[in-house]
């Protein structure tokens, strides 16, 4: 049975992220991770904020790697500024990034999570992305292995994904995760300007999550995955980082 | 405009061309482009290959050319139906 795994107890346990990893499981939902006021608290600061987004073709604040596979030195410049913005936007609230990791660091006790940088500068902490209302994202993977290979986060064994959701919407907007990993002979699915054919998704077994506002979904983004469209009148916004882990090291690296 | 195909890379044919099977055409190309046809590159933007042609070699355009999904931006073609073109990774396979 392909389902997700619920924590109400804001906890997890190694086993459970490695039920993920070697798909037993589709995902990880702590339910109420993050408090629902400290949520709109972060959406009402963005939304003041009046923040450029990274880029013209996505409603984000804060790169994300892979769109900047061979453009390295943008990605850094833009992550710096992205971290400053949060900075400002977590002060006086607890971090939800800080959240984040605290509880994957629990859940790896021989592992030591390590400060993701090159060369002296640092990778973006998170991506805040904002879904209105008609939006939906097709299918795709998340694979730093593949198409960060020009990073060094990308010398990893494995990698899961987090995302907090700070704000839903009314009607759709929901993950759907489907029982099927990404493989380099699967790029021939490849859609022109983002993610793969709907082909590869049928009679795969799938899990539907909706998720509420605090929730913390953690997955394996190697299993395709994609957001239904959002329809309501509000916004789907969250918060998403990786992280990912190195045996050889017993290292836990993060980024967006 | 140049004419845009994009495809997955096969056959490494020499330290700059390979073949390419065409999935994707881009409306108002000026011809019809082949499913399969050898692409020379004349320049490239792809993860993993170094910017600097004297440092490519078809051992490491095998492991980012075969099977990956690539852009190819027609510049000219050769006497012999080959296209020169300018290759790169196209748009987010992820997020």
């Amino acid at each position: 049975m392909w389902n997700s795994i619920i924590s109400t107890s804001n906890e997890i346990q190694n086993k459970h992220i490695k039920n993920i990893i070697n798909g037993q499981n589709s995902s990880i939902i702590i339910r109420n991770f993050y408090e629902k006021e400290k949520c709109k608290k972060i959406i009402k600061r963005i939304s003041e904020m009046n923040i450029e987004n990274d880029s013209k073709k996505f409603n984000h604040i804060g790169p994300f790697l892979m769109n900047y596979t061979t453009r390295k030195e943008e990605y850094f410049k833009n992550a710096k500024k992205a971290n400053n913005i949060f900075k400002k936007t977590f002060s006086n609230i607890e971090n939800p990034v800080n959240k984040i990791k605290l509880i994957i660091s629990k859940s790896f006790p021989n592992y030591k999570i390590a400060e993701t940088r090159e060369n002296i500068q640092d990778y973006a902490e998170c991506t805040i992305r904002r879904h209105v209302k008609g939006k939906s994202i097709p299918l795709h993977k998340d694979n730093v292995n593949y198409e960060g290979i020009e990073y060094n986060v990308s010398k990893i064994n494995n990698q899961f994904s987090c995302i907090l959701h700070l704000q839903e919407t009314e009607k759709g907007g929901n993950l759907s995760i489907y029982k099927k990993q990404w493989e380099k002979k699967l790029e021939k699915f490849r859609e022109i300007e983002f993610g793969y054919n709907d082909n590869l998704k049928k009679n795969i077994e799938t899990n539907v999550i909706k998720s509420k506002v605090g929730d913390l979904v953690i997955i394996n983004p190697n299993y395709f995955h994609e957001v239904s469209k959002i329809q309501g009148n509000t916004d789907r916004v969250t918060l998403g980082m990786f992280f990912g882990i190195q045996n050889k090291d017993k290292k836990i690296f993060s980024w967006a | 405009m140049s004419d845009i195909i994009w495809g997955n890379g096969s056959n490494i044919i020499s330290k700059n061309s390979f073949q390419l099977d065409v999935t994707h055409r881009k409306d108002g190309n000026s011809e019809k482009y082949e499913d399969k046809i050898k692409i020379i590159m004349l320049e490239a933007d792809l993860p993993g290959l170094p910017d600097n042609e004297s440092e490519w070699t078809p051992e490491n355009l095998q492991k980012v050319i075969v099977n990956a999904f690539l852009k190819c931006e027609i510049n000219s073609k050769t006497p012999e139906g080959d296209l020169i073109a300018k290759v790169s990774h196209s748009g987010a396979a992820g997020y």
